[in-house]
């Protein structure tokens, strides 16, 4: 049996009042890339920084390879390659410095003119050869953040976590990242978060969605997105605020979760029987303050299921 | 944590990358500025002295440059030393040097002992020993001894300097874990300078003399400000134990940062 590239077991970490994971489990398989789904806040970073060895889980274990991050980080983190969430590098060193220096703080680095000619490979790849010699202060911020992949990669990991690896890159960008992201796969596994749904659709083969802390969905991408004969989608415009008091003390109705993207409002109506249709779609044509635009069957679209496990967490 | 072969195989290679890249920036640009930058203001300071003055008496040449290299280095020190600890928390480079191979003990042993061999050298060994090949040549003849003091007897003071120098690193590099705020730990430090150096001798105890002050500041009955000079000039004065309970008090302050910075989220 292959032993997971990441396993997490009841993770737990508190910062003074606030409770950032409560007893997250999660499992990576090797060779797998791992998209980390969730609204900001809701424990990403943190579960990221943990298996780095940057912050002190409360309480709960973490292996990277079968490594305890707590007991042997050390001997772990030899095996990972990182990239921040705000790569921050010495503004006074050049690209290939910053890759270079890197390189050399792995074990067993190759030396002197090799360690430069595979940071210089590194550095081809994420696509800024012409800007070897450049200075980190002179970059702008996408051109860190690909700088932080070259330099994630130097240490040729097993693991490579990257932390909102397309956040604040522009449409090329985000596009070249997860061209990125595809080619490392045949490598290392890939375990990478974002908030972006399009992306995980993309690149990843299983997805671990993350909501208050906790893993409210992981598994194969498929199987997440298998239909539910019992999930609608439905797309409303107008004040819909009496509309959903009224709906979610309904006994056949399980669940709703909504979220806003200005005058329109999209939900995930979880029905106990799928047979319950017939009394949804005259129930939400009652009343006047809200026009319905759409109602059917859930789709199976990532963000219709990450609609309905997260549901109204963004922005927490 | 588990310590093995393996971890410490790791451990020490991280911990030699991290003070490699810092002995390289020294070697570096940064190095080039620092050495400029001390041999011309240590020597100007000196000579400017040495020339104005019209004192014809004491080793006034040799003691204002052991005086100035126990003030500007070290104070520079304090402020790289900041700079470096705290400055590299807030911006997140120790987080991406920590989330590499290397352990936290040795990222702040590497860090504060390549700002302390780079400024050693540049700040205080180069423009020492430049000083000590101009300073017995000047017209007027100003030093006390008919011949100028050996070298040896030179570069032990240089030394003892050197010795106050990674006292006041570390001490700051221990301040700076702790409080982590830029600004405070600095003016914490310097003012731990000047406790040290200007305590009058009334009010201190007599365990004062074990502290770096033993090397910082004489006793009244003695010639000479600093102990060091003592030496320079061929006399008797011991500052052994001062030294060693200095460079006693340096480990313990960077072994305190070592421990606390453990503890840090980052």
């Amino acid at each position: 049996m292959t032993v997971p590239a990441i396993e997490i077991r009841q993770l737990k970490k508190r910062y003074r009042k606030v409770e950032a994971l409560r007893g997250l489990d999660l499992t990576v398989e090797a060779g797998s890339v791992c998209g980390f789904l969730g609204p900001n806040g809701a424990g990403k970073t943190t579960t990221m920084k943990i298996l780095m060895g940057l912050i002190r889980p409360t309480s709960g274990w973490a292996a990277v390879n079968g490594i305890d991050v707590r007991d042997r980080g050390l001997l772990a983190r030899s095996r990972i390659g990182y990239l921040p969430q705000d790569p921050a590098f010495p503004s006074h060193q050049t690209v290939r410095g910053v890759v270079v220096t890197a390189g050399r703080l792995y074990p067993g680095h190759p030396h002197g003119s090799a360690l430069r000619r595979r940071a210089d490979e590194l550095i081809d790849r994420v696509g800024m050869a012409n800007k070897a010699k450049r200075r980190m202060a002179g970059l702008s911020g996408g051109e860190r953040q690909r700088v932080g992949v070259a330099q994630a990669l130097i240490g040729d990991p097993e693991l490579v976590i990257l932390d909102e690896p397309s956040a604040g890159l522009d449409p090329t960008g985000r596009r070249d990242m997860l061209d990125l992201i595809d080619e490392i796969r045949t490598e290392a596994t890939v375990f990478y978060s974002t908030h972006i749904l399009n992306d995980v659709e993309r690149v990843s083969d299983t997805v671990a969605m993350i909501s208050r802390g906790t893993i409210v969905a992981q598994g194969d991408i498929d199987e997440i997105l298998t239909v539910s004969d019992t999930d609608y989608a439905v797309r409303l415009r107008g004040d819909t605020k009496a509309l959903l008091a009224r709906l979610v003390d309904e006994p056949w109705v399980e669940s709703i979760s909504t979220r806003r993207h200005g005058e329109i409002e999209d939900w995930v109506v979880r029905l106990s029987d799928d047979s319950l249709v017939e009394r949804l779609a005259p129930a939400l044509v009652d009343g006047d303050q809200h026009d319905i635009i759409e109602l059917h069957l859930s789709d199976g679209r990532l963000e219709d299921a990450y609609l309905a496990l997260v549901g109204a967490d963004d922005g927490d | 944590m588990a310590i093995d072969v393996t971890t410490i195989r790791i451990g020490v290679g991280g911990f030699v990358g991290v003070l490699g890249a810092e002995l390289r920036r020294w070697l570096g640009s940064r190095g080039l500025f620092h050495l400029v930058l001390w041999v011309a203001g240590i020597n100007g300071f000196v000579y400017f002295v040495v020339v104005t003055s019209n004192m014809t008496f004491g080793p006034l040449g040799y003691e204002n440059l052991l005086s100035a290299l126990m003030l500007f280095p070290v104070f520079a020190g304090i402020i790289l030393a900041e700079a470096t600890i705290v400055g590299e928390y807030r911006s997140g480079i120790a987080a991406w040097l920590v989330s590499k191979p290397v352990s936290r003990g040795g990222y702040v042993v590497a860090k504060l002992g390549g700002l302390w061999i780079g400024l050693s050298v540049t700040a205080i060994l180069v423009p020492g020993l430049v000083a000590n090949w101009w300073l017995p040549k000047v017209e007027p003849y100003r030093f006390v001894t008919p011949d100028a003091p050996s070298l040896g007897r030179f570069l032990v003071a240089l030394g003892v300097t050197m010795v106050v120098l990674g006292f006041f690193i570390a001490t700051t590099g221990f301040l700076g874990v702790l409080i982590r705020r830029r600004g405070s730990v600095a003016l914490l430090a310097m003012i731990l300078w000047l406790v040290l150096r200007l305590a009058p001798p009334q009010i201190r105890p007599s365990w004062y003399r074990y502290l770096p002050t033993g090397l910082m500041k004489a006793d009244l009955d003695v010639s000479s400000w600093i102990p060091g000079m003592e030496y320079v000039s061929g006399n008797s004065f011991d500052p052994t134990s001062a030294v060693w309970a200095t460079a006693a008090l340096a480990l313990v302050f960077v072994g305190g940062a070592m421990l606390l910075y453990r503890r840090l989220e980052l």
